[in-house]
């Protein structure tokens, strides 16, 4: 499975970008989300791992975009925010061990 | 000088005694003058009754003649009296009318000058007054008028003073209330940057602590378990339990929980595998007895991962070494029971665990907010909840209500 990785996070994007390359995907990481907006025009991917802090471009406005573009792709969002239901990151993280 | 000595003292009882006086002083010098009158005219008549003795005359005659005398006496009398009486009359009318006039004058003139006293604090003047009772009555009026003035003033001196004092009172409670009111903003910020903390904190802490995780977890895919990472990886988890009650602490005022359909067994079966690792750095061995049929309930996920979290950790944390901690899941009726039990110091107060900031052993490191957390869940949600602990067995059971039932 081809991922977009948005993280601005550098040791969370490593860790998870590793684990999901162990699990047999391929991934792209991004750190700021026009990089990433960029990318998705070029490239399809199967599947968006968003963070929703990061620079440039959040991941909710990040989606918006894609929604505009028509790019279609499912998407996870990742986050710390304490204000978001079930930590993302948690959710992530319960993704991966299970 | 002694009449008018006389009359500057005068009362309405002198005044009447002394019409009297004069009424009687004149009715007896009229009677005198009457009676001297008749006195004189009867030695006339007897003079003349006298000459009537005179031969000359017959005796009716005599008889007519003394007949005519007495008729002529007895209607002088009669008209004496009756001038008698109307001059008394006049003089008792015209002392009656003076009398009353000056009664009247006093009166007004009273009245007059107590209104006056009363308005305008002025002593009422004894001078143009002419009865004895109201000079008296003047007195007594001003000596009166004196105190109701001095009282006035008084309760006026009162009156400023105690405006003056509220005044003094309500600036100062309005000072107060200022500074209630500062301490009040003041303290409202600090509960606000302390949330505000709060929630920076935990914000700041989900990732490291999620990096760490998800490393251990990498590495444990890539290298064989030893001892120190397993050890890092409880400690780590243990972390993550407090990290889970501050961010629920943080988020449960502002965000709506769902509740989904969950399997308890799995739930049960996926936290208990969690804590096996830290309950064994503790000596501690959880052993989990599952029902045979899956129980479901619809609950909210991290409210149950609170509870159950908050029990597991509090056993790991209390149960003696080297005891196992029992944790059982089956069906009551339409309930699905959750217990867990195990071997600790006897709980004396099993009431009070779950109120906030409890511990009974104050040795033990813990901010005693876990249960109070998980009180306050079972609470909202209807979780029948119940503690009892002796030297053998200490047991927290929660009661959810199974779906389906």
């Amino acid at each position: 499975m081809k991922i977009l990785l948005l993280e601005d996070e550098v040791m969370l994007s490593e860790s998870i970008s590793e684990y999901l390359e162990s699990q047999g995907h391929q991934v792209e990481s991004f750190f700021n989300g026009l990089d990433a907006l960029s990318a998705i025009q070029e490239r399809s991917y199967d599947l968006l791992v968003l963070d929703i802090t990061v620079p440039g471009l959040d991941g909710l406005s990040f989606l918006e975009k894609i929604h505009e573009l028509k790019i279609h792709a499912s998407a996870i969002y990742i986050s710390a925010l304490v204000d978001i239901e079930d930590s993302p990151v948690l959710m992530i993280w319960d993704v991966m061990t299970t | 000088m002694k009449i008018k000595s006389l009359f500057q003292n005068i009362t309405i009882k002198r005044a009447d005694i002394f019409t009297i006086l004069v009424v009687f002083f004149f009715t007896m010098v009229f009677v005198g003058v009457l009676v001297e009158e008749m006195y004189k005219d009867y030695e006339r008549a007897l003079e003349q009754s006298s000459i009537a003795k005179n031969p000359e005359l017959s005796n009716s005659d005599i008889l007519e003649q003394n007949q005519k005398k007495l008729k002529s006496l007895l209607i002088k009398t009669v008209l004496a009296i009756i001038t008698l009486s109307f001059i008394i009359f006049a003089i008792f009318l015209g002392l009656n009318t003076l009398f009353s006039k000056l009664l009247q004058r006093d009166t007004q003139t009273f009245l007059d000058a107590l209104k006056r006293a009363l308005d305008m604090e002025e002593p009422i003047s004894a001078k143009n007054i002419f009865f004895q009772d109201f000079r008296e009555m003047a007195g007594y009026a001003n000596e009166m008028v004196a105190k109701i003035n001095e009282q006035k003033k008084s309760l006026k001196e009162l009156n400023f003073g105690l405006e003056e004092r509220v005044k003094k009172k309500t600036e100062a409670l309005l000072e107060i209330n200022k500074n209630l009111e500062e301490e009040k903003i003041f303290s409202q910020e600090l509960l606000k940057s302390q949330k505000e903390f709060l929630r920076y904190t935990v914000h700041e802490t989900n990732t490291p602590l999620s990096v760490i995780l998800t490393s251990i977890e990498l590495y444990l895919m890539k290298n064989p378990k030893d001892r120190q990472l397993s050890k890092i990886e409880a400690a780590t988890k243990n972390i993550f339990s407090i990290y889970d009650d501050l961010s629920y602490l943080v988020k449960k005022d502002h965000i709506e929980y769902k509740k989904t359909v969950v399997n308890l067994n799995n739930f049960l079966s996926s936290r208990v595998d969690f804590f096996r690792e830290v309950a064994a750095f503790s000596l501690l061995e959880f052993i989990y007895h599952a029902p045979s049929e899956e129980l479901h309930i619809h609950f909210n996920e991290t409210k149950l991962q609170r509870i159950i979290d908050n029990t597991l950790t509090n056993a790991i944390k209390y149960t003696l070494p080297n005891e196992k901690v029992d944790v059982v899941l089956l069906q009551v009726g339409a309930f699905a029971e959750f217990v867990v039990s195990s071997k600790s110091k006897t709980i004396q107060d099993t009431d009070r665990v779950f109120d906030a900031y409890y511990r009974e052993e104050k040795a033990k490191d813990g901010f005693g907010l876990g249960l109070r957390l998980v009180k306050s869940i079972c609470e909202e949600e209807g979780v029948g909840v119940s503690v009892s602990s002796d030297a053998s067995l200490t047991t927290f059971r929660y009661r959810f209500k199974v779906m389906g039932e």
